[in-house]
C-alpha cells in the first residue's frame, strides 16, 4: 500500500513536473514569438528611418501613425509634429496649390487613393513649401497594405526639386538653342494648337497677345501655309514647299516649309519649320543674271569682230564718197573735165540734192552702231588696265565733274537744278580700282538719276541726287539715291540685264547698266545692287573690297 | 622718184577696197591682198614700204605675216587695222618696232588718222 502511495507520489510528481514543465516550454515559445515580432519590427523601423525616401503611413481615416527622419529632412516637421494629425491636413498645409492648375488638394487625394485602388498607382509630382518656407519639388508616390482587417496607406515621398532644377536647366538650355536658330520652329498637336514655339515664331503673329492655342489664331501671319495641312493629309507624312509672300511693306518674301510628323506617343502632332530664304534666293537670281551676261557677253566678242568690218566699210565708204566729189583732189578734176562736166558741179549737185545729209546719216548711224559694240565688248572684257590706289573720294567727285561736263545733260536735262548732296565719312582709304571703269560706273548711275529725275512723265519736285560714301574694315560702299519716280518691281531684277532698257526706242541701248555690271563684280570683285520701290526714289549701292585688309 | 608701195592686206573686199582707193586718192600706190600669202608673193617681187594689215585672215593670220614679211624686207613698216577691239600688241610684234600707235581699231571713222601715221613712218 505504502509502494502503492508511493508510487502514485511519484507519478503525480512526474505528472506535475512534467506539466510544470510543459508549461514552462509554452512560455519559451511565447517569448521567442514575441523576440520575433519585436526583431521585424525594428527591423521595419530601421528601414523606414533609415530611407532616403520620405515615408508616411496612415490608417484608413487618414490618421499619420508613421513618419521617418528622411520626411523631418524635407519637409522640416518632426515625428511628434505629424503623428496623430490628418494626413490631408498636414499634405495641405505643405503645397503649393498650382495657380494654373487650380485643383484641390481633396482632389488629388481622391485622385491618388483611386489610382491605389485600381492598383495602378503612379507617381505624382507637386510643388511643397516646407516649415522653413523652402519651396522643393516632390515625387509622391501611393502605397496600401493590409494589416490584420485594417487598411493602411502610405505615401512615399522623394525630394526631386535638385534634379528638377536639372531638367529645368536643360529644357531652359535646350529652349535657348531652338531659341537661337533662325528658322521658325512651332510644334502642334493633331488638333493644330501651339504646343512649342520658338523666339523667330514672333515674326509671325501681330502685336497684341492671342489667347487662343490654336496655330492660325495664334499666328495670324502663318495662313499661308495653311492649304499646305490640306494637301499634306494625314500628319505621318514630311512635307516640304516654298512660298512667296508680300509683307505689309510691300516686299517679297520667299519661305522654305517643312512639316514633320512629330513622334511622340503621349501627344502626337507636327513640327513646322519655316526658313526666311529671301537672301538666298536673291543671291541665286544675281548668279543666274551673272551667267547670264557672261554667255552674252561671249558672244558680243565674236559678234563684234564680225560687224566691225562691215561698219568699216560704211564710215569708210562715206568718207572716200565725199572725198571723190573734193576739189583737193587733183585725179577729181581730171575726171571731171575729161567727162566734160564743170568741177564744181558736182559738189553743187550734191549740196542741192541733200547728198551730204545722206552720207552724213549713214556716217552717224555707223557711228552708233560702232558705239553699241564698244559698249557690248567693255562688259565683256576682264579689265585689262591696271589698278591703281585711288581716293574714292576724288573718284567721286571726278564722276560728278564729268556729269556737270557732260554736253546732253546740260543741254538736254538742266543738270544745274538738281540738287546734289554729298555725304561723305572722313578718312575713306583709298581703294585699288580701274579709275576710268569706276569713273564709268558712277557716272553712269548719276546719269540715269538724272534722266530719272527729269523725266517728263514723272515730275520730280525738289530733285535731289545723294552721293554718299562709307566704309567698313573690308569694304567700301558708294551710294547714289535719287528722289525720283523710282524702279518698278518688275524692271527691278532685270535692269542690269544687257540691251534691258525702259527708257524710249533711241534713248538707251541698254547697256549702261550691264556695263556698270560687269565693272563692279568681274572686274573689281565688288557688288552693285538697287533698292528701290515706285514712288520713293531710287539708290544704287555699290560695295567695293577695301584695300589692304 | 618712184612712188611710195603700200600693200593693204585684208579679206573683207569692200574694206580693202575702201581703205586702197582712199590711200590712193592721197597719192599713194597701192597694193591689195586678200590674205597673207598672196600678200607675201608681193612682198618678194615689189619694194613695199609699209603693209596694213588686218589680224584675222583665212589661212596665216596677220601677224604671222609680219614676221614673214619682215624676213623678206627688214625696212618694212606695219599698221595693224583690226576688228578685234581687245587686241593688245604682243611682245615679238613689239620687238619688231612696231608701236601701239600703230594699231587702229575698226571702224576707223576718219582714214585721216592712218594716213597721219603713214607720214610718219616714210
Amino acid at each position: 500500500m505504502t509502494y502503492l502511495l508511493l508510487l502514485l507520489i511519484i507519478i503525480a510528481i512526474l505528472l506535475f513536473v512534467n506539466a510544470a514543465m510543459g508549461v514552462t516550454l509554452y512560455k519559451r515559445k511565447d517569448r521567442d514569438a514575441e523576440n520575433e515580432l519585436r526583431k521585424s519590427e525594428l527591423r521595419l523601423r530601421a528601414i523606414i528611418g533609415n530611407s532616403v525616401d520620405g515615408i508616411i503611413l496612415y490608417n484608413n481615416k487618414g490618421t499619420i501613425f508613421e513618419w521617418n527622419n528622411a520626411l523631418e529632412k524635407i519637409t522640416g516637421y518632426k515625428r511628434e509634429e505629424v503623428v496623430g494629425r490628418d494626413i490631408f491636413q498636414v499634405i495641405k498645409q505643405l503645397l503649393i496649390v498650382n495657380q494654373e492648375g487650380g485643383f484641390i488638394i481633396e482632389d488629388i487625394e481622391s485622385d491618388l487613393i483611386n489610382e491605389v485602388q485600381k492598383n495602378n498607382p503612379s507617381t505624382f509630382e507637386m510643388l511643397i513649401k516646407d516649415k522653413y518656407g523652402n519651396i522643393k519639388t516632390i515625387a509622391l508616390y501611393i502605397i496600401s497594405g493590409k494589416s490584420d482587417d485594417e487598411i493602411i496607406f502610405g505615401n512615399i515621398i522623394t525630394d526631386i526639386t535638385e534634379k528638377k532644377k536639372e531638367i529645368t536647366e536643360s529644357n531652359s538650355y535646350l529652349q535657348y538653342i531652338i531659341d537661337s536658330i533662325k528658322t521658325t520652329i512651332i510644334t502642334v498637336d493633331k488638333d493644330f494648337n501651339v504646343t512649342h514655339e520658338n523666339k523667330s515664331a514672333a515674326k509671325f503673329r501681330y502685336e497684341q497677345e492671342e489667347t487662343s492655342a490654336y496655330l492660325f489664331s495664334k499666328y495670324p501671319k502663318l495662313s499661308f501655309i495653311k492649304e499646305f495641312f490640306d494637301k499634306c493629309g494625314d500628319s505621318s507624312h514630311v512635307f516640304n514647299d516654298s512660298r512667296m509672300v508680300i509683307n505689309e511693306l510691300g516686299e517679297t518674301i520667299y519661305y522654305a516649309i517643312s512639316v514633320f510628323p512629330l513622334k511622340d506617343d503621349i501627344r502626337p502632332g507636327r513640327v513646322i519649320m519655316i526658313d526666311d530664304i529671301t537672301e538666298r534666293i536673291k543671291m541665286e537670281e544675281v548668279m543666274i543674271q551673272s551667267e547670264k551676261m557672261m554667255s552674252v557677253a561671249g558672244l558680243a566678242a565674236g559678234m563684234a569682230h564680225e560687224i566691225n568690218n562691215p561698219l568699216g566699210t560704211i564710215a569708210q565708204g562715206c568718207q572716200n564718197l565725199i572725198r571723190r566729189t573734193s576739189l583737193s583732189i587733183p585725179k577729181n578734176v581730171e575726171s571731171a573735165k575729161n567727162l566734160g562736166i564743170q568741177p564744181g558741179s558736182i559738189t553743187k549737185y550734191f549740196e542741192d540734192r541733200e547728198i551730204f545729209e545722206i552720207i552724213s546719216s549713214i556716217q552717224q548711224a555707223s557711228q552708233k552702231a560702232s558705239e553699241i559694240i564698244k559698249n557690248m565688248l567693255q562688259f565683256s572684257r576682264r579689265s585689262e588696265s591696271k589698278k591703281v590706289l585711288y581716293s574714292p573720294e576724288k573718284l567721286l567727285n571726278e564722276s560728278l565733274d564729268l556729269v556737270y561736263n557732260d554736253y546732253d545733260l546740260k543741254k538736254d536735262y538742266d543738270i544745274r537744278s538738281i540738287k546734289i548732296i554729298k555725304e561723305i565719312a572722313p578718312n575713306v582709304p583709298d581703294i585699288k580700282v580701274t579709275v576710268t571703269e569706276i569713273q564709268q560706273v558712277i557716272f553712269n548711275i548719276i546719269q540715269n538719276a538724272v534722266h530719272a529725275l527729269k523725266d517728263e512723265k514723272f515730275i520730280t519736285e525738289d530733285p535731289v541726287i545723294i552721293l554718299r560714301l562709307k566704309y567698313t574694315i573690308s569694304e567700301i560702299t558708294f551710294e547714289i539715291e535719287d528722289n525720283g519716280p523710282g524702279i518698278e518691281e518688275k524692271h527691278k531684277n532685270r535692269i542690269f540685264e544687257p540691251f534691258y532698257s525702259t527708257k524710249e526706242v533711241g534713248k538707251g541701248t541698254g547697256l549702261g547698266l550691264s556695263v556698270t555690271f560687269m565693272i563692279i563684280k568681274h572686274n573689281h570683285n565688288g557688288n552693285i545692287s538697287v533698292e528701290s520701290s515706285p514712288g520713293k526714289g531710287a539708290k544704287f549701292i555699290i560695295k567695293l573690297p577695301a584695300y589692304g585688309f | 622718184m618712184k612712188k611710195n608701195l603700200l600693200l593693204v592686206l585684208d579679206d573683207d573686199d569692200n574694206l580693202r577696197y575702201n581703205v586702197r582707193i582712199y590711200l590712193e586718192d592721197e597719192g599713194y600706190s597701192c597694193i591689195g591682198a586678200r590674205d597673207s600669202e598672196t600678200a607675201l608673193k608681193i612682198v618678194g617681187k615689189e619694194n613695199i614700204v609699209l603693209s596694213i594689215v588686218d589680224l584675222r585672215l583665212p589661212g596665216m593670220n596677220g601677224e604671222e605675216y609680219i614676221k614673214r614679211a619682215v624676213a623678206l624686207n627688214p625696212q618694212m613698216k606695219f599698221i595693224i587695222h583690226t576688228g578685234s577691239t581687245r587686241y593688245i600688241l604682243p611682245p615679238e610684234l613689239s620687238r619688231l618696232g612696231i608701236k601701239r600707235e600703230d594699231i587702229f581699231y575698226k571702224p576707223v571713222e576718219n582714214l585721216d588718222l592712218i594716213v597721219g601715221r603713214i607720214k610718219q613712218h616714210i
